[in-house]
């Protein structure tokens, strides 16, 4: 017994020598960050992705300043910069905590997971704005799988959260959770560099076996994100792609996921905070094309008029700002377009916010 | 015996769950209660033939499903490793190949073993009993010690890790596996033994890593109790041959099946057939009968009955073969062939590549089997069979290469790498690599695969 406990502690000694090798390490080559504003447009820098950032890195939502918090999918993380909004909101923190290919779902659970560590005077003070497109509308199953949600996954890792009862409920308390994440630090370090290796090797492996035997699954179809022309080409194949991803055979957005927006507006004036629901512009000819935006333009009337009904729920309406010109794609807006949404938006919001 | 019993008792939530298992272990040892006060071969036979019917009955095998089966729910968890060791004991108390007589606390302490209860190593009577006996004066040396750690971090990495990749792979590829064979006559079978090849050749390597390494946790874990329990692999990708793989696969299965199946079958068949020109065939007759009970023996379905067939036409075929090249080409001649490389590289190919096909009955339903047949399946199965047979000979020779790389690299940092301290630093890298792999999880480690047998 004695051998085996001598053997557990020179164990338990190099163990120590190694975590504190990789922490040194990951000082030198990647700190983590540190900044005032919890941005997820900025995940890369220490985290593997927007949802671990989420989760991780929410100590900039502790202090009691009033918040303006931007939630959403892709087109509001990359559409509204928090340094760009700054100089309009003088006395306001500018968060951003939206993540890419979210639905409704998944950006409700952002939501709890803001207030589970803002303080109690901040909460009624802050204003969640949301940028709704067609695109959060995508059903849980088509989405998920009927699986866990990418936040969801993240919240698992690491002993942080634990399901249990059909809910994920935290396993380290709020005032320790910090110092828990800081420990965690060397290993989300190796978490990202064992990531990055691991997703090239799949890749190539990937691309290697649809070579050798000529592949026509379409879930393998090469991306075409990156490319450069929007042309009639890359139109018809965005548009198709839209078709597939949101699941429907007739084209038509979950009913499901709008009452989910209801829920949003009720929890955030439970808290006494303020929604602004931003209708996010798409590209013109994605809009005069599209079937979901079609069906999406005409479910939204009612919602929203239920939502507006709850008294800290506002509506912007974006859409006009479609200027085919301003789109890297079938939804982003350029780096350069997003100063004329900051520009335009935060004039509109002026007069909710004040 | 208490920890022993505590073990058995945290696989069940009640009592009551449990108690089909403790009756079939109390009827096995008043079996051998009576065969060491009068033994017979038709009593052993008759109680042989009682425990197996039980064994079929608790663990529904559907060729019995017209019984009856119990109202309420119970364990059947170890049961297919208590099988063996119960007819072990039964066996060899009637050959008086244990003379002492068997107290109850021993043999529970050997039936309900811990660390191989779940799916062995399946160890002798004899053997645990030596052990046991010993254990009041064994010590463990501070060498022993770290070599148990290491083989159970290994261990664990294998089976959380490697497993977990392997699984992966092998689910992407059976998805295309499986879309192939929606598309089969828009595909032909070039691509879809080509999809079938890939699936077969990451589930033997999942296989592998979560047996294996299962195996290694076990095997360490009793090193820590004093007890050497027997190796259950010994590089089996290495097999020259079909037969020389069983020798290195599950090899403590192997062995029991040649103890107590393989030995009593080759005498029963001899004592029938005494011509000396026979003997030959009497092993390929016998290994049929061994292996395809083997199969068998691994699951209830009928699927499983395909896997015995699998596993004895192998052995057969590959003994067959061994008498007929000896016997028409000569036995010089044959040896000749035997050093070549390519032939043993294909050979050794050929072996793994069998049993990865074999190993189809792991994961297909006897549904979705014969739906392959009826898509020109023999066709697939022998193009497969090539295409696998190709890439482990390829394997294999690469395999060697690293090795001979790796050995002359050991033996130059062999002055450094087995000092104290960097023998500790690494083991105590693999053990921080595991903590992040269990903590960066948020799925429970894969299943062992041999639990459900």
């Amino acid at each position: 017994m004695r051998t085996i406990l001598k053997q557990l502690l020179v164990l338990l000694f190099f163990c120590s020598l190694i975590y504190v090798i990789v922490a040194a390490v990951m000082l030198a080559l990647q700190p983590p960050s540190t900044g005032h504003i919890l941005d997820t447009g900025k995940a890369g820098n220490g985290f593997t992705s927007e949802p671990q950032k989420i989760v991780l890195d929410r100590d900039p939502l502790k202090t009691t300043k009033p918040k303006i918090i931007f939630i959403g999918a892709s087109n509001t993380v990359r559409g509204f910069r928090p340094e760009q909004f700054v100089s309009y909101f003088p006395g306001y923190e500018i968060h951003n905590m939206a993540v890419s290919a979210s639905n409704l779902s998944q950006t409700k659970r952002i939501i709890e997971l803001a207030y589970e560590v803002m303080p109690k005077e901040a909460q009624g003070k802050s204003i969640f704005v949301l940028g709704l497109a067609y695109m959060l509308l995508m059903d849980n199953k088509v989405l998920w799988h009927s699986q866990l949600m990418d936040i969801e996954n993240e919240e698992l890792r690491f002993g942080l959260y634990q399901q249990k009862d059909g809910s994920i409920k935290p396993q380290v308390p709020q005032k320790y959770f910090s110092y828990y994440v800081k420990f965690l630090q060397p290993f989300f370090y190796l978490n990202n560099v064992t990531s990055s290796f691991g997703a090239k090797i799949k890749y190539y492996f990937e691309v290697i076996s649809r070579v050798l035997l000529k592949s026509k699954n379409p879930a393998f179809t090469p991306t075409n994100d990156e490319r450069p022309v929007v042309d009639e080409v890359y139109k018809k194949w965005a548009l198709n792609k839209w078709h597939e991803n949101m699941g429907t055979e007739d084209d038509t957005v979950s009913e499901d996921q709008f009452m989910v927006l209801l829920d949003i507006a009720k929890l955030v004036s439970e808290h006494g905070g303020k929604l602004i629901i931003v209708d996010l512009p798409l590209p013109a000819w994605h809009q005069e094309s599209s079937k979901h935006f079609k069906d999406y333009q005409f479910k939204k009337k009612k919602i929203l008029s239920m939502a507006s009904s709850l008294g800290n729920v506002y509506y912007i309406n974006m859409q006009d700002l479609n200027n085919n010109v301003d789109y890297i794609d079938s939804a982003h807006p350029s780096p350069k377009a997003t100063y004329k949404w900051s520009r335009w938006l935060s004039q509109k919001m002026s007069g909710i916010v004040f | 015996m208490l920890i022993n019993g505590v073990f058995l008792f945290s696989y069940s939530s009640c009592i009551s769950a449990l108690l089909p298992l403790l009756v079939f272990i109390l009827l096995g040892y008043a079996f051998i209660g009576y065969l060491s006060q009068r033994p017979n071969p038709q009593v052993l036979a008759f109680f042989i033939a009682i425990i197996i019917f039980i064994f079929c009955y608790l663990k529904q095998y559907t060729a019995i499903k017209f019984i009856p089966s119990m109202t309420f729910v119970y364990s059947v968890v170890g049961l297919s490793y208590v099988l063996f060791r119960v007819l072990q004991v039964m066996i060899d108390v009637y050959d008086r190949n244990i003379p002492k007589k068997i107290s109850l606390v021993d043999y529970f302490n050997f039936v309900c073993f811990f660390p191989c209860f779940l799916s062995g190593p399946i160890q002798r009577y004899q053997d645990f009993y030596l052990q046991q006996q010993k254990l009041p004066s064994a010590g463990i040396s501070r060498d022993d010690v770290f070599k148990a750690f290491s083989r159970i971090v290994n261990g664990y990495i294998k089976v959380v890790f490697l497993a977990s990749i392997f699984e992966n792979t092998f689910s992407s590829q059976y998805l295309e596996f499986n879309y192939a064979l929606g598309k089969i006559h828009g595909h032909g079978i070039g691509i879809l033994s080509g999809w079938f090849a890939f699936a077969l050749f990451w589930f033997l390597f999942k296989l592998y890593m979560n047996f294996s390494g299962y195996m290694d946790i076990v095997i360490g874990l009793g090193k820590l109790f004093c007890f050497n329990l027997p190796e259950n692999f010994n590089q089996p990708f290495t097999s020259k041959n079909f037969l020389d793989f069983w020798g290195r696969w599950h090899i403590t299965l192997a062995e029991w099946f040649k103890f107590y199946v393989f030995n009593p079958v080759s005498k029963a068949i001899m004592y029938r057939f005494d011509s000396p020109a026979a003997i030959p065939y009497v092993g390929v007759a016998a290994y049929f009968i061994t292996f395809f009970i083997m199969g068998i023996w691994h699951g209830t379905t009928l699927i499983f009955v395909v896997y015995g067939l699998f596993l004895g036409f192998g052995v057969a075929v590959n003994k067959l073969y061994q008498v007929l090249m000896r016997n028409y080409w000569g036995k010089t001649e044959y040896g000749q062939l035997a050093e070549n490389l390519l032939y043993q590289y294909l050979c050794r190919g050929a072996a793994i590549s069998y049993i990865a096909v074999a190993l189809t009955c792991f994961w297909m339903s006897m549904g979705q089997f014969l739906s392959l047949f009826g898509h020109k399946a023999l066709g697939v199965l022998v193009l497969t069979f090539l295409i696998l047979t190709v890439l482990y000979a390829f394997i294999a020779l690469l395999g060697d290469l690293i090795k001979k790389a790796g050995e002359a690299f050991y033996r130059k940092t062999n002055p450094v790498l087995g000092v104290f301290i960097v023998r500790q630093f690494w083991l105590a890298v693999k053990l921080f690599f595991l903590a992040y792999i269990l903590l960066n999880n948020i799925n429970p480690a894969p299943p062992f695969i041999y639990q459900a047998f």
